[in-house]
């Protein structure tokens, strides 16, 4: 479901309804999909098991039916010159059987009978032989039809197997055409992170090498002033409320002059903090008896370390003034007068 | 102010939807006016049997007068009438005939409106489709104002009620929906109405972990509360239920309700019957979402209630009413279809922040929308507007009965009137939107 991307704020439930019909409608996309890959396997397999057009009719031929049951053997009798006087019928057939026999010389005065006798006892004999050969095609026909039904069912399973391998193949080989294109996207992603990681490394050394020339800058800033006030600026937004409380120490311990520079370098917003501070944290005027000078350190730009030193001196200071108003407070930063 | 609310049973027991809502709202319209209401003695809704004695009564600080309903129904002829009317051409004076055999026939309370029906500034009728409202608003006349609590049934289609909503002298919808239909089959529009609805009051102190200790419940779970009914689309939501739980779905199924039809014996589906309110906003606090698989409602005062609490709610797409809400509130799902149930049951089972936006949606709807504060609100300005006109110049008294040869004209079948009726969803700008599952 991570494709459904919901901002708390912003449901539309007809969107999100939208969304759902449109994966609805992918479900049997993919459905129809695989239907697709299993007709292309059909494909491939009948071509794969029907080169000629003959095995695969083989395959798909239904099973043939059983053989007809071959013709009993005819019955076999033995066939003399009598056989056709004789009767069946008990008594009566005797009787039957001497009439016939006392009337045969005028049948024989119409045609010869004996030809005819002997080609019926051949046929006899044709037929019983016959019979035997029968019986043993029949046996051989049985034994064939059984070995090809089993043949048959062989030839079922394969035909599914190959079926089954040809279609596997088929989704295999799309499978891999996507997998190719992902890799080829997840390849392009990593290039892009390596360009990305390779360009913040330059930055980092860029950034290290920074401090170096800050430290040579701020070495050289204190004689021409020009680099630690960029550099004022930006320590000035992150410590404002330290530096407006240094401002205050040093106006408090070196006078207006100190004070003065001080505000110079604080950001605008600890200068605003000033402009409202209390009367009594405002620099001295200038007439007032020179006190106690505070060095230069202490109204010259700081750095990090020097900087927070004389807020938490202010701290203190402000802390010394509550409980002895009239002592002037030194900043612990700064060197202390010569008593 | 002194008003009459009207309605069919009436009862601190009794749980029925209009019966509630009608008695929410005259408990709530007590702070601003002398309310009393008129009801009848019946306490089942399938017989209409006389179960209360007659007479004034007080309940939760209201007069309640009750009247007894003349005949029980008989639900053979009913069935035959409503059969008839419903599915077949058939007369006017078939469709009086069904509407005595619904009941409750209380001829008494109709003859109380007559005689003392001047006593009250307006009587507020609950539910259009029984005898005590169709023959109520007759007496009364230009007093009557109508709670219709009207669904897409087929007596919506019966033409006795097109003179009822046209003859009142305001109404007051449940939805826009409700609106939309009333309007297109009765074409009163001009009839002044307002889309207000009802409120409810959520207890502060529901617990998810009481329920779960309760019952011993302790998976997630998605919870239907209300009858275990067919007509509810219970069959239905059993149905969908099985085949997504079948499918790897992972939310349980909670029902709680009185059975009406065999609930499934599945592993995965717990019934709790009927419960106390406490505990079913228990449950509401502790499920993941409510379903409501109902294709007939005109409100559904449950799916507020979810709302209210932050829960987001699954609906009957097929039911407009509740698919304008989801899309109004932007607070629900909705499914018309199974693939839909499936998919919007793991999307909300799955998407933890889409449940949290949608409750919190519906949360601020139903503060929006269904704060008691603002239902009244809509109702006193409503009366007071009435009262500012006063007695309108045109259209004065309600359509009188046709005749006796017109009583006999040949009228098409309920169904099929209804049937003719727009279908979908109305937006508050009184667009409409395609009904689920027609794209």
């Amino acid at each position: 479901m991570s494709e459904f991307s919901v901002q708390s704020e912003g449901i539309d439930v007809e969107r999100i309804m939208e969304q759902v019909r449109a994966r609805i409608r992918a479900n049997r996309d993919e459905d129809a999909s695989n239907a697709q890959v299993r007709e292309q396997a059909d494909a491939k397999a009948a071509q794969l098991l029907n080169p000629g057009g003959a095995r695969s009719s083989h395959a798909a031929r239904p099973p043939q039916e059983k053989a007809p049951p071959a013709p009993s053997p005819a019955e076999s009798f033995e066939f003399d010159q009598d056989t056709i006087y004789r009767s069946s019928r008990g008594a009566v057939g005797g009787l039957l059987y001497g009439i016939r026999k006392l009337l045969s010389p005028l049948l024989k005065f119409f045609f010869n009978i004996q030809p005819v006798a002997h080609a019926l006892s051949v046929q006899t004999r044709i037929n019983a032989r016959q019979a035997a050969f029968d019986d043993r095609v029949g046996r051989l026909f049985d034994m064939s039809s059984s070995r090809l039904e089993a043949r048959e069912e062989i030839d079922k399973l394969n035909h599914r197997v190959m079926n089954d391998l040809v279609a596997e193949m088929t989704r295999l080989s799309v499978e891999m055409k996507n997998h190719r294109m992902v890799v080829e996207s997840v390849a392009a992603r990593l290039d892009f992170f390596e360009r990305q990681a390779r360009a913040k490394e330059s930055g980092a050394e860029a950034r290290t090498r920074l401090p170096a020339a800050d430290a040579a800058g701020a070495a050289e800033g204190q004689t021409d002033g020009a680099e630690p006030t960029r550099r004022r600026r930006r320590r000035g937004r992150r410590r404002s409320g330290r530096t407006t409380a240094a401002t205050e120490a040093a106006a408090e311990a070196t006078g207006g002059e100190a004070a003065e520079a001080a505000e110079s370098s604080a950001p605008p917003e600890a200068a605003a903090a000033d402009a409202v501070a209390p009367p009594e944290t405002t620099a001295p005027d200038s007439t007032t008896p020179p006190e106690p000078t505070a060095p230069e350190s202490a109204a010259k730009p700081r750095d990090d370390d020097s900087a927070a030193a004389p807020a938490e001196a202010a701290g203190e200071t402000a802390t010394a003034r509550e409980d002895a108003q009239p002592e002037p407070a030194q900043p612990s930063g700064a060197p202390e007068p010569e008593r | 102010m002194k008003l009459a609310v009207v309605v069919q049973r009436y009862g601190a027991e009794i749980n029925g939807g209009a019966e509630l809502h009608a008695r929410y709202i005259a408990e709530r319209l007590a702070r601003h006016a002398d309310v009393e209401v008129l009801t009848t003695c019946a306490r089942d809704y399938v017989t209409w049997r006389n179960e209360y004695q007659p007479g004034a009564e007080s309940v939760n600080g209201l007069t309640v007068r009750r009247f007894p309903v003349s005949q029980p129904r008989s639900p053979r002829e009913f069935g035959r009438l409503s059969e008839l009317v419903f599915t077949r051409r058939h007369s006017l004076r078939d469709e009086l005939q069904w509407l005595s055999a619904e009941g409750p026939t209380s001829p008494a309370l109709v003859e109380h409106l007559r005689l003392h029906g001047h006593d009250y500034d307006y009587c507020l009728f609950f539910s259009y489709r029984y005898y005590h409202a169709y023959h109520g608003i007759r007496t009364v006349g230009r007093r009557a104002l109508l709670v219709p609590t009207a669904e897409r049934d087929p007596a919506l289609g019966l033409a006795i009620f097109g003179p009822t909503f046209r003859g009142v002298r305001a109404i007051f919808y449940n939805s826009f929906e409700e609106r939309a239909l009333i309007q297109e089959i009765s074409g009163n529009q001009a009839v002044p109405g307002v889309v207000v609805g009802v409120g409810s009051q959520i207890p502060p102190q529901a617990s998810a972990r009481r329920f779960r200790n309760e019952t011993g419940i302790r998976r997630r779970f998605a919870l239907y509360v209300g009858r275990i009914d067919e007509n509810k689309g219970c069959a239905e939501l059993f149905s969908h239920f099985q085949r997504y739980a079948a499918g790897g779905g992972r939310l349980e199924l909670v029902l709680t309700g009185a059975p009406i039809m065999p609930v499934p014996d599945h592993p995965r589906i717990h019934s709790l019957g009927f419960v106390p309110d406490q505990k079913k906003y228990d449950a509401l606090s502790a499920a993941d979402l409510l379903i409501m698989p109902s294709q007939y409602e005109s409100l559904s005062m449950v799916t507020l209630e979810a709302w209210a609490m932050g829960l987001p709610v699954l609906v009957n797409g097929r039911c407009e009413v509740l698919h304008g809400q989801a899309l109004r509130s932007n607070a629900g799902l909705y499914y018309a279809s199974y693939e839909e149930f499936a998919e919007t049951m793991r999307l909300l089972e799955s998407n933890r922040r889409l449940r949290t936006g949608l409750g919190a949606n519906g949360r601020r709807y139903f503060r929006q929308h269904y704060a008691w504060p603002v239902i009244e609100q809509k109702y006193l300005e409503m009366l007071q507007q009435l009262q500012r006109d006063g007695e309108p110049a045109v259209g004065g008294a309600i359509e009188p009965l046709p005749g006796w040869f017109g009583r006999r004209r040949r009228l098409p079948a309920a169904q099929e009137v209804l049937a003719r009726a727009t279908r979908g969803p109305v937006m508050s700008d009184g667009t409409r939107r395609a009904a689920a599952g027609a794209g």
